[in-house]
């Protein structure tokens, strides 16, 4: 398989925003025009009010493109109850290759006891986590992760946009103390020198790619990596090559 | 890029800031690599000493470290007449010019004013008979924005800082207003530059990078993988600017008269 690998996007409408061409067909296209193979998505409806339909919406998305699309299941930690029974429908339905977690939408602290069948469902799949990360998030910050993390070491964790703005510095020092991190290099808000700083610090074999696709244009996530000025090794790996460890899609 | 197009970045900062905002450009050296590794022609950039400090001393202090760099042009931080820190607005033409500074930039959320009428908008009619064109952090305040457009319909206003949620608003101001464009380093909008070029015209979108507070990267590859034209790739990525740029130093010329 070659192309590059998109490890965060998602799939529909939004009702906080206009997110143009969201269905399936359109994220293919785009990703036909970026070189990418695969795209791993969860849709807009999944992580708002209708988890359930919105897991049928990405399901329906990866069979429809199928080893273009994969989806991310998603539960609610706020009907905990659900979960297990949602999550096995998702693995036996097919087409999903992790699980994302919205702790501030869901407004439930990554540590607390909702995520409890996560965790279990994740060793069981043995499939990542994608959790939205922000630096100064009060749901899922530095101090939510490390709890998780620690408990965890089963689980392969993927931090989503970097941690924000500027939360990128604390990176390096997560990925050392915890090898069950990953970085996705979603974010609008990034500044100059990000990428080159992270692999700098020896962050290379841990960094994805991720677009955030609707939400964000594609093209300006791809240009942060492509154009970095970094080794080449370095930008094929974030491109492709950790994702394609991570998800077991070697060979 | 495509061999022959030329682009322009008309949104950069230079200098160093107070709060990290990315690695910073600290000499016109560092700026002019950054623009010959990613294939930008010129740079129009403001001071962080002028943003952050100092207006009238941030941009003398940045037209004398950017002389004799051909590729790289000053952008001057304007503030409203009131307390008189800044050129007059009868002399800011003349000083402008005589700078080098076709091109201005307000923050009235950063530097505590109103861009209304009865505050700035002796800034906006100077500027605006020199067809000066500024540009405008959008902070969200559409309703502002609206008035200072319906009042200077001749100014032509460039919007930065805005961000991919920004298209319920933006595409009535861009209808309402022929004298707004988008600078797109920070409109991350799903096919934002095809939706806008679709609905008003790709001459209403500017490439900027708004480095070091963003990648000037991920602008580069907004603009690369935008999906448009050729020709209308090339008009974004200089074109537009150049237009503007050559109807400021018309006016300019007219107004120092």
């Amino acid at each position: 398989m070659t192309g590059h690998i998109d490890a965060h996007g998602h799939l529909g409408e939004y009702g906080p925003f206009h997110a143009p061409r969201n269905s399936a067909d359109d994220l293919v296209r785009r990703m036909d025009a970026l070189g990418v193979a695969r795209l791993v998505l969860s849709a807009h409806a999944a992580f708002s009010s209708d988890y359930r339909w919105g897991n049928d919406l990405t399901a329906a998305a990866a069979a429809r493109h199928p080893g273009r699309l994969f989806g991310y299941a998603v539960v609610n930690p706020n009907y905990p109850e659900e979960a297990s029974e949602e999550l096995e429908r998702c693995f036996i339905t097919g087409g999903f290759a992790g699980i994302k977690l919205h702790p501030a939408t869901h407004q439930h602290r990554l540590e607390d006891t909702g995520y409890q069948e996560v965790w279990k469902q994740a060793e069981r799949h043995r499939c990542p986590v994608l959790v939205h990360y922000w630096e100064k998030d009060p749901w899922c910050g530095p101090e939510n992760l490390r709890q998780v993390a620690a408990r965890q070491p089963g689980v392969q964790l993927v931090l989503a946009h970097l941690g924000g703005t500027e939360g990128f510095r604390r990176m390096p020092a997560l990925a050392r103390e915890f090898p069950n991190l990953w970085f996705d290099t979603s974010g609008s808000r990034h500044p100059r020198g990000m990428i080159e700083w992270l692999v700098g610090r020896g962050l290379a074999g841990r960094l994805l790619y991720g677009s955030d696709m609707p939400f964000i244009d594609p093209g300006s996530q791809l240009g942060k990596v492509l154009y970095a000025d970094i080794p080449g090794e370095a930008r094929a790996a974030i491109l492709g090559g950790n994702a394609r460890r991570l998800f077991g899609w070697e060979g | 890029m495509k061999p022959g197009i030329e682009i322009l970045d008309a949104c950069a900062l230079y200098g160093r800031p107070a709060a990290p905002a990315g690695r910073p450009c600290l000499s016109p050296g560092e700026l002019l690599a950054d623009m010959d590794r990613l294939g930008i022609a010129e740079c129009w950039c403001a001071d962080w000493r002028a943003l952050e400090n100092s207006p009238a001393l941030g941009n003398r202090l940045l037209g004398e470290e950017l002389a004799g760099h051909g590729r790289l042009h000053p952008v001057w931080v304007v503030l409203p007449p009131g307390t008189a820190e800044t050129p007059a607005p009868e002399s800011l033409l003349a000083e402008m010019a005589a700078a080098g500074a076709h091109l201005a930039r307000a923050e009235p959320e950063r530097h505590g004013y109103s861009p209304e009428e009865w505050c700035a908008g002796p800034l906006w009619a100077a500027l605006e008979a020199g067809r000066v064109p500024v540009l405008i952090d959008a902070a969200d305040r559409w309703d502002r924005l609206d008035a200072l457009l319906s009042a200077h319909p001749r100014l032509p206003v460039i919007l930065t800082g805005l961000s991919y949620r920004a298209n319920r608003a933006l595409f009535p101001l861009l209808e309402r207003h022929v004298n707004l464009y988008v600078e797109l380093s920070g409109f991350l909008a799903n096919e934002g530059l095809r939706e806008v070029a679709r609905r008003f015209g790709p001459g209403r979108l500017i490439f900027g990078t708004d480095s070091p507070r963003l990648c000037p990267e991920a602008a580069l590859g907004t603009l690369r993988f935008s999906g448009l034209a050729e020709v209308e790739m090339a008009a974004v990525a200089g074109g537009n600017l150049r237009r503007l740029l050559a109807e400021a130093a018309g006016g300019l010329r007219d107004a120092v008269r």
